[in-house]
């Protein structure tokens, strides 16, 4: 009998690297509720009671591709993430990578592109997405 | 299906050839334009006319494969459409339904099944989104720059269009610029009469058109330009008239008033082929080709760098002219010209502040006019002469090489009252610098002259020649061995003649031995 061991590929500095939200629902993880630290002050009040199920089409500014997403999702991307100060240098690197994903709308990265945006050492950041270990979802992509 | 972004490749240019079509266009661009145009300008209205051409074809071709997707537009279920953004993937629309957004309105997602059965949602009739801007022309718009085309590719699009242009009758060239025929202001028979006229006063010239124009009481129109180019056309096309100008400087002459060594080859300077090179030259021998100041030699050798000022030496059929061999070292500080085959130059001698008017003779590859200058100077041929660069390319900066003014053991050339030729070393006064093994002295350029126009019509087998000058030129040392440019030198006070025939002999004939570094040996010497 023939095992099939899943292909596993080193990630390099040029691997491109994503939020995997198919993760976050294999873990269990309750994605909604770490995404709601992430709004502005302003929308933090207003799904403090109560989270909406209405979806929203996210239109992508290149390819005017669609994503359905929910209305925290939509309002994370398209408002609180573009607010001064939502990429701080101050965060974690976790942290901060998941939001440059949220910025961008989700778009695939190098960790030599997230070095660019974030100026920390493209380096570091592959040593931390590129092990077994996987960080709030963050994950090289997977053809 | 996922098609590749149509670019225009550096081959399409490498290998681009004019067609009927380029022609015509750039002949309607001439007759729009009303001025002449330099060839490239031209070039670059071609290269605009081909991109917009590739555009128009790859719009055409994507077109038969699909609708272009852009976002304004709204489609139906069932039609093919193809993604730019996406390199170009085709995909059918499978479904549509209306768009939820609430900084959008009144949009649609239609979900496209692409060719490996995966579907993605797209919003179309959604008026505000950059991709409506994006690909509004073609997409080889992106791709292409003519500026960047003209630096990477000007030179040979220029080559193939004069090339081409050059064989169309409705086109007429002056130097860089052309025109089309039927536009030219007529300049008639009288007008040439006068030019003719104003030259002669001048002593033949050189004139430039707009010095012409002012005496010829012409109307210059509202386009000076076209009037003087018609002008310059009209001389052209005379033979009475020879452009003598610098690159971009047009001047004229009249022909029958330049000098004779300027309209034919001096017979000191005309060369009867007596072999071709077969030999395999030595690295040697091409470094001795190389530092020789011959017009006719034959090896093209490289130039590392464009050089500012030169040094040559003198061989006497240039010495007994008063001319410059231009080889492809010498010809870097002399001005290039398009067309013509004379240019009028001058060199200026800074030690005794004087100019002397010259002409440079392209088609045969020597400078004429020097002829006092070296008598003045007291130089012998092997004189070292420097040449140097100004900032007027037409003007060039003459001086022999200093030498203080004493008595030298030079070779010498004697006639006897036979006219037989004996080689001698004699002391000489000698007041230039000059190359031990090309420097000669000639007491008497008179009786070596009759030697030359005894020969003009009886030229004798080079063997012959170059036996009786070994056999002289081996009795000046012990060893009886002859250095090649020593040999070359001598040769050349009797008869015209570059090294590689030289060489050719002393390596294929047995009668000559080599014993190395450039040295000969006579066997039977």
């Amino acid at each position: 009998m023939v095992i099939k061991l899943p292909s596993l590929v080193k990630p390099t500095l040029n691997t491109k690297f994503h939020i995997d939200f198919d993760w976050w629902k294999n873990h269990d993880r309750d994605w909604r509720i770490h995404m709601r630290s992430f709004l502005c002050p302003e929308h933090q009040a207003m799904f403090s009671d109560a989270i909406t199920d209405q979806k929203f089409d996210l239109i992508d500014q290149t390819t005017a591709e669609v994503k359905q997403v929910d209305a925290l999702e939509y309002l994370l991307i398209t408002h609180c993430a573009k607010q001064d100060g939502f990429l701080s240098k101050s965060g974690t690197l976790v942290d901060s990578v998941f939001k440059v994903f949220l910025t961008n709308g989700n778009q695939p990265l190098t960790p030599t592109e997230l070095s660019d945006i974030l100026s920390k050492p493209a380096q570091t950041i592959l040593t931390t997405f590129g092990g077994l270990r996987v960080y709030k979802g963050i994950r090289p992509i997977q053809f | 299906m996922l098609m590749q972004q149509k670019t225009i490749s550096d081959s399409y240019w490498e290998n681009l050839s004019l067609n009927d079509l380029d022609l015509d266009l750039l002949s309607n661009y001439l007759f729009e334009k009303e001025k002449p145009l330099s060839t490239s300008e031209l070039a670059n209205a071609l290269i605009f006319a081909r991109i917009k051409k590739e555009k128009e074809k790859e719009a055409l071709r994507q077109s038969q494969l699909g609708t272009r997707f852009t976002p304004q537009n709204d489609y139906e279920e069932g039609q093919t459409l193809l993604f730019p953004a996406l390199d170009w993937i085709s995909g059918v629309v499978r479904s549509k339904r209306a768009g939820s957004n609430p900084d959008f309105e009144g949009f649609n997602v239609i979900e496209v099944e692409f060719e490996d059965n995966t579907v993605r949602s797209f919003a179309s009739n959604l008026l505000n989104h950059p991709l409506n801007d994006t690909f509004s022309e073609s997409d080889l718009s992106a791709s292409v720059d003519i500026d960047k085309i003209y630096q990477k590719f000007g030179e040979h699009i220029s080559q193939i269009l004069e090339d081409s242009l050059s064989t169309s009758r409705d086109l007429v060239r002056i130097g860089e610029s052309w025109f089309p025929k039927s536009l030219l202001i007529d300049f008639n028979q009288g007008h040439l009469n006068i030019v003719e006229a104003i030259l002669d006063m001048q002593g033949g010239g050189p004139l430039e058109p707009k010095a012409i124009l002012s005496q010829l009481d012409v109307d210059l129109g509202e386009n000076p330009e076209l009037t003087e180019f018609s002008l310059n056309y009209a001389l052209q096309e005379d033979t009475r008239f020879d452009e003598v100008g610098t690159k971009g400087i047009y001047s004229w002459f009249l022909h029958r008033l330049e000098p004779e060594h300027v309209r034919e080859i001096p017979h000191h300077l005309k060369y009867e082929p007596v072999s071709e090179l077969t030999e395999t030259l030595t690295s040697e021998d091409l470094s001795m080709l190389e530092n020789i100041d011959d017009e006719l030699i034959q090896y093209k050798y490289k130039l590392d760098t464009q050089l500012n000022n030169i040094s040559f030496i003198l061989s006497y059929p240039h010495w007994r002219i008063g001319s410059i061999p231009l080889t492809p070292r010498i010809k870097t500080v002399f001005p290039t010209a398009l067309q013509t085959e004379r240019v009028k130059i001058s060199f200026y001698d800074q030690d005794d502040n004087e100019t002397i008017s010259a002409w440079l003779i392209r088609p045969n590859n020597y400078v004429y006019g020097l002829r006092e200058w070296y008598e003045d100077h007291d130089l012998i041929p092997g004189s070292i002469i420097s040449l140097e660069k100004t900032d007027d390319p037409g003007k060039i900066i003459i001086r022999a090489q200093k030498k203080r003014s004493n008595r030298e053991w030079l070779k010498t050339i004697l006639i006897g009252a036979d006219g037989g030729i004996v080689l001698a070393l004699l002391k000489q006064s000698v007041s230039a610098g000059f190359n031990d093994r090309m420097a000669i002295a000639v007491p008497d350029t008179e009786g070596l002259d009759a030697i030359w126009k005894e020969r003009q019509n009886k030229q004798r087998p080079i063997k012959s020649d170059v036996t009786k000058m070994m056999q002289e030129l081996s009795k000046l040392n012990q060893q009886h061995n002859v250095h090649f440019i020593e040999l070359y030198a001598v040769l050349n006070t009797i008869r015209r003649v570059p090294p590689e025939p030289i060489l050719q002999l002393l390596k294929t004939d047995p009668d000559f031995k080599y014993v190395g570094d450039q040295y000969y040996h006579m066997k039977d010497a």
